[in-house]
C-alpha cells in the first residue's frame, strides 16, 4: 500500500503531523508512506521517521512566480502540474490530507488515489471533510477543546493508544553539536526568540532567568539557542552573562544540531513553537512560556510533565495573523523572570511545581489521560508534587 | 548588412549595429560570463531558458558551456545578426536553438517554439540587444510571459492542454486592459462556473496562494 500525506503549513506543524504518520503506519504496517511537505520545510527530511520519501512543493517559488512580471504567468501552472504529474506516477493507495486549508484540499483534487482523507476536493471546487475528526479540526481551536497533535491522529485512526511525535538525531547534527559541547550534557537549553514578535518574551527576560537559574541550582550549565539571523541579537546578553561568570553558551546552528543539542539537555524552555515540538520529539522536559498567539491548549508540548506558563489577559491568545492589539505587550510583561527562575528551581531541585502566590500568570502541567489525549492541567498555589498530579488524573508517565 | 564588425582588445570579433556595439570591447567573454552568473538561477532552476536577442552571441555560448545539459533557445528579430554570428561569433552549443522570430506568427511556424512555451522555462534579457531592438525585442517578451489578455490567450492556444480553456475564457480575458494580476486572472475565470478540470484546480490553487 502506498500512501501520500500532505502536510503544507509551517515548521512546527509538521513536527506535530509525525504523531498522525506514526499511527498511520502502525494501522497499516507495510505500508510506504511519503509526505509532501512546503520545500522550505524539507531541512526536516533527515530527521523524519515512519516516512519513505519526502516531495517539496514550491510555495514560495510558485508565489513568486505568480506575482514576478519577469516570469512567465503560466509557469505556476507548469510547476503545479508537473508535481501532480510527478506524484500520480507514484500511483498512491490513500491520500491523507493533514493540511485544514484550501490550498491543500485543491491541489489534492489534481492527485488520483483510490482513497482521499481530510479536507478534499474535487476537480469542481467541491470541498469535503471525510470524517468527524477533520470537521473537528476545522472549528475553532476552543470549540473543540483538543490538542492538534490528538486531532490529528483520531482522524487517521481513532483507536485509543498512545502516539508521540517522532525525529530522530541524525550524525551530521550530533558531530555538529558533540563540536559546540563537548561530550557535557544535562544542561538547560533555552531558545530566547521565535520568528513572531508577538511569542518573544524578551531576550532580557530569558537572560534574567538563566541567570536566576544558575543562582539557584548548582553547577547547573546553560546552552542559548538561536539560528544565524538571531545572533546578532543574542550575542550582547550572552556576552554579559559570560562576564557575569555564568556558564552559558551560545549555540549558532541549524535543526538537526539544535535536535541534538536538544536531546543532550534535562530541560528545554522556550517560546518558540516549532523548538518547542523539536523538544517534545527528543523526549525532553519543557517549560514552554506560552504568550501572544500561542494557544497551548491547541499546540502546547505534546508531552506529559512539561510546565506551561501563560498570560491571564483576556486578549490572550490572540490572532497569529493580526499585529498585538494592546499599546505594549502585556501577556509578556505578567510573566516575571524570577518568578519563572523560582518555580523552574524548585522543580528541577525537588520535583516540586507550585505556583508562586505572587505571580500573575497561569501555571499548566501537560498530561496524558487514561484515553491517551493530552491535556493541561492548571497548576494551583498549593504546593504540590507531579507524581500526585499523575495519581490524581490517572495519567501515564512520559 | 547593417552590422559594422570589429575586435574587442582580446581579439575577439564583435559587431556595431546603429552605432552601437553589442558586445564588450575589451573582453566579451569576460562580460558573457559575468552575465550567466548574475541570471544562473534561470538556468540551475529550469531546463529551458529563451533569451531575447542574440547580440554577438559570447553570453549563449558561455551559458552552453556553464550550463550543457540546459535547452537555450535564442529568439533573434534580426537574420543579419544571426548570420553575423554563425559566420563570425563564437561556436554555440549543441543546445542551443536560434529562431529568427519578430511577432506570434513566427512563433506559430515554429513547432519547436510552441512546444517549449508549454513547458516550464525561464525567460533573460540580452541588454545589449534590447538597447538595439527595443520594441521588438519587448513584443516578444510580452507574449511569452503571457502578462496580457492578448498574450495569455495565445499561450494558452498553444498549448494542446489548454487551447479548450482558452475558448472558454474568451469572453472574460476579453474584458480586461493592461498587463495581468492574478487577482484579475481569479476573478475573470470564474472557474467554478467553467468547469475548467484540471486548470480550475490550479487556478485555485494560485488565487489562494496569493491572497
Amino acid at each position: 500500500m502506498k500512501i501520500m500525506v500532505v502536510s503544507l503549513l509551517r515548521l512546527g506543524d509538521v513536527v506535530m503531523a509525525t504523531a498522525a504518520i506514526g499511527r498511520l503506519k502502525k494501522k497499516f504496517p507495510k505500508s510506504e508512506v511519503h509526505l509532501l511537505i512546503n520545500s522550505q520545510n524539507k531541512i526536516l527530511e533527515p530527521m523524519l521517521v515512519d516516512v519513505d520519501r519526502v516531495w517539496g512543493f514550491d510555495r514560495i517559488e510558485i508565489q513568486n512566480s505568480l506575482g514576478c512580471y519577469s516570469s512567465s504567468y503560466l509557469e505556476a501552472y507548469y510547476r503545479i502540474g508537473s508535481l501532480a504529474e510527478k506524484i500520480n506516477e507514484e500511483k498512491f493507495d490513500l491520500v491523507v490530507n493533514l493540511t485544514q486549508n484550501f490550498l491543500s484540499a485543491f491541489l489534492i483534487s489534481l492527485l488520483r488515489a483510490k482513497d482521499k482523507w481530510g479536507m478534499v476536493s474535487d476537480l469542481d471546487g467541491k470541498l469535503e471533510l471525510t470524517n468527524d475528526w477533520f470537521k473537528k479540526l476545522n472549528l475553532e481551536p476552543k470549540k473543540v477543546g483538543m490538542h492538534y497533535a490528538d486531532l490529528l491522529g483520531q482522524a487517521v485512526d481513532d483507536r485509543s493508544y498512545e502516539s508521540q511525535l517522532k525525529l530522530k538525531s541524525t550524525d551530521r547534527g550530533d558531530y555538529a553539536a558533540q563540536q559546540i559541547l563537548g561530550n557535557d550534557t544535562g544542561f538547560i537549553v533555552i531558545q530566547p526568540l521565535t520568528s513572531d514578535p508577538k511569542k518573544n518574551w524578551g531576550v532580557n527576560n530569558f537572560a534574567e532567568l538563566t541567570i536566576e537559574l544558575a543562582d539557584k541550582v548548582q553547577n547547573q550549565k546553560f546552552v542559548w539557542l538561536g539560528s544565524r539571523f538571531e545572533e546578532d541579537e543574542l550575542k550582547s546578553a550572552h556576552e554579559e552573562m559570560l562576564r557575569m561568570g555564568i556558564p552559558v553558551r551560545l549555540a549558532i546552528c541549524d535543526l538537526e544540531c539544535a535536535f541534538s543539542i536538544i536531546k543532550r539537555s534535562r530541560l528545554m524552555i522556550t517560546g518558540d513553537t516549532a523548538i518547542k515540538h523539536l523538544a517534545t520529539a527528543a523526549r525532553v522536559k519543557i517549560l514552554e512560556v506560552a504568550i501572544g498567539s500561542s494557544d497551548f491548549n491547541f499546540t502546547g508540548a505534546y508531552l506529559a510533565d512539561c510546565v506551561i506558563v501563560t498570560s491571564r489577559q483576556a486578549c490572550a491568545p490572540c490572532h497569529h495573523r493580526l499585529p498585538c492589539s494592546r499599546d505594549q505587550h502585556y501577556c509578556a510583561m505578567d510573566i516575571r523572570a524570577n518568578l519563572v527562575g523560582e518555580i523552574v528551581a524548585l522543580w528541577l531541585t525537588k520535583n516540586e511545581i507550585f505556583k508562586n502566590a505572587k505571580a500573575k500568570f497561569e501555571m499548566y502541567k501537560t498530561i496524558f489521560t487514561p484515553g491517551h489525549l493530552w491535556r493541561a492541567v492548571k497548576i494551583g498555589e498549593r504546593g504540590t508534587n507531579l507524581e500526585n498530579i499523575r495519581s490524581q488524573s490517572g495519567c501515564r508517565p512520559s | 548588412m547593417n552590422l559594422e564588425t570589429l575586435h574587442a582588445s582580446t581579439g575577439a570579433a564583435i559587431f556595431l549595429k546603429n552605432g552601437i556595439r553589442l558586445a564588450s570591447a575589451n573582453n566579451p567573454l569576460r562580460e558573457a560570463e559575468a552575465w550567466v552568473s548574475k541570471n544562473s538561477l534561470a538556468f540551475e532552476k529550469f531546463d529551458v531558458t529563451i533569451v531575447l536577442g542574440l547580440g554577438c552571441g559570447y553570453h549563449t555560448h558561455w551559458a552552453s558551456l556553464k550550463f550543457p545539459l540546459n535547452k537555450i533557445i535564442v529568439l533573434e528579430p534580426d537574420l543579419n545578426v544571426i548570420k553575423w554570428v554563425k559566420l563570425e561569433g563564437p561556436t554555440q552549443g549543441k543546445r542551443v536553438k536560434i529562431l529568427n522570430v519578430m511577432n506570434q506568427d513566427a512563433i506559430m511556424a515554429s513547432p519547436e517554439l510552441r512546444t517549449r512555451l508549454s513547458e516550464l522555462y525561464s525567460v533573460l534579457r540580452h541588454p545589449a540587444s534590447f538597447q538595439v531592438e527595443r520594441t521588438a525585442l519587448s513584443n516578444l517578451e510580452m507574449i511569452i510571459l503571457g502578462r496580457t489578455p492578448a498574450s495569455l490567450r495565445f499561450l494558452m492556444k498553444i498549448n494542446p492542454e489548454l487551447s479548450a480553456h482558452a475558448v472558454k475564457l474568451e469572453k472574460s480575458l476579453g474584458a480586461l486592459d493592461g498587463p495581468l494580476s492574478i487577482k484579475d486572472v481569479a476573478r475573470v475565470m470564474a472557474v467554478d462556473q467553467l468547469k475548467l478540470g484540471n486548470f480550475g484546480a490550479m487556478t485555485r490553487i494560485c488565487r489562494e496562494l496569493v491572497r
